[in-house]
């Protein structure tokens, strides 16, 4: 009877067969799994050979840009770069992707959602308001307005622009438009002195300066009362006022009483001091060669209307003809010059046709009392002579953000550059690794738990 | 081109508005006198509740029986005052205790707020002649008329700063120049130069 067991054969052998026998598909699995490994490692050193022979192409966008730069800095010097802009880059940023193509990295850039926006900041002649803001942005956009001490005020844009004159600014004045902030400073303060109001003792001269004081102005004035008894005075000396750039910022004067001091008032507007003339005082022949124009003959004189809702269309008016070829209009009522301005020297000159503005004040309508007083404040405001001083200012800003970036990155693109393979994706190499090691670990695993090396 | 300065003595619906018909002339005369402003030689009524009303900066009002504005007379009299207008108000009885002052004082607090003491510092004391103690004294005051009392100041409204906008006074300056202008002859002092001050004081502050 032959033995049932072959005397050549051991124990293990015999397992081994066995679990050959009934593993056929697993060892087939690790078998897969080990190619798949091995194929993933050579991969990735040819990967490794590929970018370092190769650079590629690579994109990011938003909030990823910031990583993205790191990355393509330390890690992966591509040959293109493509960042999509959602907002204007702080400085430091930008100049970073301005850098790269340094490193030999061909940069290029988009940004479809920004808007350009510039802010500037000026001081005025103005007791009131002493700065003025400029702030440019996109048509239908609202601007906010901000310095070191915290908001200012918004505005919404309607055509392209907004100006805000303000009591004063502190530090940084930012302009946001649709996230993206502009900044500046003020780089100069203005000296303001005050106005010399000059006269024969009546209403016009007497509801111009108050009109001036409640504004802010100082007023200084000299008022003719009587030829023996002198001249009715503010803050001058009576026996002699001295019409000078260095004491005056603007000097008005409403009637004929002006002519005494015709020679110091030339004077005065040729080294940059500002002069009004209104009244009999622009028909002197002594302030003729000063004037932008000719004053005409008074319309409308004694009918002015208590129910006006415009006063100016109401009060009389010695329309300015025959303007000098510098001369400018600065107000029309219909088709006539109601003011005009010129320089003479460094000087300016304003010339008023209304006559007899008081009544404006006293006779229009309710709310009657700011417009007078504002306007009559801003025509002194718009020739006041005020000598500029600097502010030391060193803290950086970026009035315009978008024209710097387009200076300093270049013209924007919204064509990306080709992105090459996907062989060029930063994704590749950790999903690679992955699934070597996923590969390399279950066929380990699974060899081990068969009690294979 | 000069306005002329025009004297306007308001007329309102209470009292009697008319009680001092000489006393514009007797003004206009103390101006052409001692300044060479143009004024119109004659004065003119205005009604108070009318809107000619703003086209007199400068106004007199006086009277001896009891105010009460209307409604139009009193906001005229409010926007008059905010817009820069000078209104001069006497109590033509100089009487602490008469009914006009009591009337006004109350028209003039409810409209206004307390009135305040204009000080004898103050620019209308010496604009043109110098009252360097104040209001000059008036017949009626020394002479034991009205109230006994020689009222040493006047009162205000002041709408901005110490510009007066109205301006009230019980010494009955509307007896003491209530006269032909030739009367001032027989007097040392001429009593309207006074008045010569809060007209100038009107036209140039």
């Amino acid at each position: 009877m032959p033995s049932r067991v072959n005397p050549t054969t051991s124990r293990s052998d015999e397992r081994f067969e066995t679990e050959e026998t009934f593993f056929p598909v697993r060892a087939t699995i690790e078998a897969v799994l080990h190619g798949v490994a091995l194929v993933a490692l050579a991969f990735l050193v040819w990967q490794a050979v590929h970018v370092l022979r190769q650079r590629p192409a690579v994109y990011a966008a938003g909030n990823s840009v910031r990583a993205s730069l790191v990355r393509w800095t330390t890690r992966q010097a591509p040959e293109k770069a493509h960042v999509a802009l959602d907002s204007v880059p702080t400085p430091d940023l930008r100049d970073w992707i301005a850098a790269l193509p340094g490193a030999g990295t061909q940069m290029s850039w988009e940004g479809g959602s920004l808007r350009p926006s510039a802010v500037a900041v000026e001081p005025v002649p103005d007791p009131k308001h002493k700065v003025r803001i400029w702030v440019a942005a996109p048509a239908k956009s609202m601007v906010s307005l901000s310095d070191a001490l915290g908001g200012i005020d918004s505005v919404d844009v309607e055509t392209g622009g907004a100006v805000l004159t303000v009591p004063g600014v502190e530090g940084d004045v930012g302009a946001t438009v649709n996230g993206t902030k502009a900044t500046t400073v003020q780089r100069d303060s203005l000296t303001i002195k005050p106005v010399l109001v000059l006269g024969v003792a009546s209403w016009e001269p007497k509801f111009i300066m108050a009109s001036l004081e409640e504004y802010g102005w100082k007023v200084d004035s000299r008022f003719s009362i009587s030829p023996k008894s002198g001249d009715v005075v503010q803050n001058v000396v009576p026996s002699a006022v001295q019409i000078d750039t260095s004491k005056y910022a603007a000097v008005i004067a409403v009637d004929s009483s002006a002519q005494r001091y015709a020679g110091q008032i030339a004077e005065y507007v040729r080294k940059g001091g500002g002069f009004i003339a209104t009244g009999d005082a622009a028909a002197l022949p002594a302030f003729a060669e000063l004037m932008p124009g000719h004053p005409g003959t008074a319309s409308q004189e004694h009918d002015f209307d208590l129910d006006s809702v415009t006063p100016r269309t109401a009060i009389s008016l010695a329309a300015i003809s025959q303007l000098k070829p510098n001369a400018v209009p600065i107000e029309m009522r219909a088709h006539e010059v109601a003011v005009a301005a010129r320089r003479v020297g460094q000087g300016r000159v304003l010339q008023v046709g209304y006559l007899d503005t008081w009544r404006w004040r006293m006779g229009g309508i309710e709310k009657s009392i700011d417009p007078y007083r504002n306007w009559w404040a801003t025509m002194v405001s718009s020739i006041a002579y005020a000598p500029r001083h600097p502010i030391a200012n060193s803290s950086p800003v970026e009035p315009t953000p978008m024209a710097s970036l387009v200076s300093i990155l270049g013209t924007p693109t919204s064509q990306k550059p080709p992105s090459g393979s996907f062989l060029d994706d930063p994704r590749l190499l950790p999903a690679l690794f992955g699934l070597l090691m996923f590969a390399f670990l279950v066929e380990w695993g699974s060899r081990r738990l068969r009690g294979q090396p | 081109m000069v306005k002329d300065f025009t004297f306007a003595t308001a007329m309102y619906e209470s009292g009697d508005w008319e009680s001092a018909p000489l006393l514009p002339g007797c003004v206009i005369d103390a101006l052409a006198r001692y300044t060479s402003l143009s004024i119109a030689p004659m004065g003119v009524n205005v009604a108070l509740g009318s809107p000619e009303i703003f086209n007199f900066p400068f106004v007199w009002l006086t009277g001896h029986l009891p105010v009460r504005f209307t409604d139009q007379e009193r906001k005229n009299l409010k926007q008059y005052v905010e817009r820069g207008g000078f209104m001069m108000i006497d109590d033509h009885n100089h009487d602490q205790d008469g009914i006009f002052h009591k009337t006004m004082t109350e028209e003039l607090t409810r409209t206004f707020g307390p009135l305040k003491e204009v000080p004898k510092t103050h620019e209308l004391y010496h604009c043109f002649f110098e009252f360097s103690d104040g209001p000059p004294a008036t017949v009626a005051e020394l002479s034991g008329w009205g109230d006994q009392l020689v009222h040493k100041e006047l009162h205000a409204v002041m709408p901005q700063g110490d510009r007066i906008g109205l301006l009230y006074s019980l010494k009955d300056y509307s007896s003491e120049w209530n006269m032909h202008p030739d009367t001032k002859q027989f007097s040392t002092v001429d009593p309207t130069r006074f008045g010569v001050n809060m007209i100038v004081y009107a036209l140039t502050r």
